[in-house]
């Protein structure tokens, strides 16, 4: 598959899940997203560090500075992907919460961590969601996230 | 300076054809912005007539006409 048919594929499942999130009823607790490296890089290069400043918290950029200008690009696109892969797992509650309110992190063992911020931990809550989990996927044109939380009695 | 002129300006820019661009345009719906896009076209306004965008307000963007109307609103404030 090349990597146009897979953005394409994944932005269909990901506008089957937004009409699901408009139905009445509970969170989807799950989200996915995908980011088209290419195109960000493109705004990168024409808007230079005042994108990446509005899109990732100060820790976000530290983790995403250095090395070379691929990398960057393909952190930065990881991490818009997890943002928004979160911010969809709580449907409705999500909304209004803005690209500061969702820190990707990094764990022990290089694994994306999501850290919410204090709004966005009560929209989590109030979805009736806990125990937020998240991967993040790239190709050399792609980067993919998924987040999953459950319910907070389970 | 006509704000509207102005922002249809800057969207042109980044591709979209004047003739798209109308007050009651939905941008995710009839031009197919998403979140990124969106973000791009927030910093491009912010670069082009030197104001600063909230954060907060970017989510409550949903038409063309909001966006001119946040331009015309800050430029209001920034030339007192």
């Amino acid at each position: 598959m090349s990597a146009d048919q897979a953005v394409t594929a994944l932005e269909r499942a990901v506008r089957s899940l937004g009409a699901a999130e408009q139905s009445p009823g509970p969170p989807p607790g799950l989200g996915v997203d995908v980011v088209d490296v290419r195109r960000l890089r493109a705004a990168v290069l024409r808007r230079g560090d005042a994108l990446a400043d509005r899109l990732l918290t100060p820790t976000e950029r530290e983790l995403c500075r250095g090395r070379s200008g691929r990398y960057r690009v393909q952190c930065l696109a990881g991490r818009v992907a997890a943002k928004e892969a979160v911010r969809k797992t709580l449907g409705a509650h999500g909304e209004g919460l803005g690209w500061q309110d969702v820190e990707i992190g990094r764990g022990a063992r290089g694994e994306p961590v999501p850290r919410l911020s204090e709004r966005a931990e009560r929209a989590l809550r109030d979805a009736g969601l806990s125990r937020l989990r998240l991967s993040i996927s790239h190709e050399a044109e792609v980067a993919v996230a998924v987040a999953m939380a459950v319910p907070a009695a389970d | 300076m006509n704000i509207r002129e102005e922002v249809v300006t800057v969207l042109r820019e980044i591709g979209f054809r004047d003739d798209e661009l109308t007050d009651d345009t939905v941008l995710a719906a009839d031009l197919g912005i998403d979140s990124t896009e969106l973000v791009e076209i927030v910093v491009a306004l912010e670069q082009h007539f030197g104001i600063r965008i909230d954060m907060d307000e970017e989510g409550a963007f949903k038409t063309f006409g909001d966006l001119v109307a946040c331009a015309d609103r800050l430029m209001c404030v920034r030339e007192g």
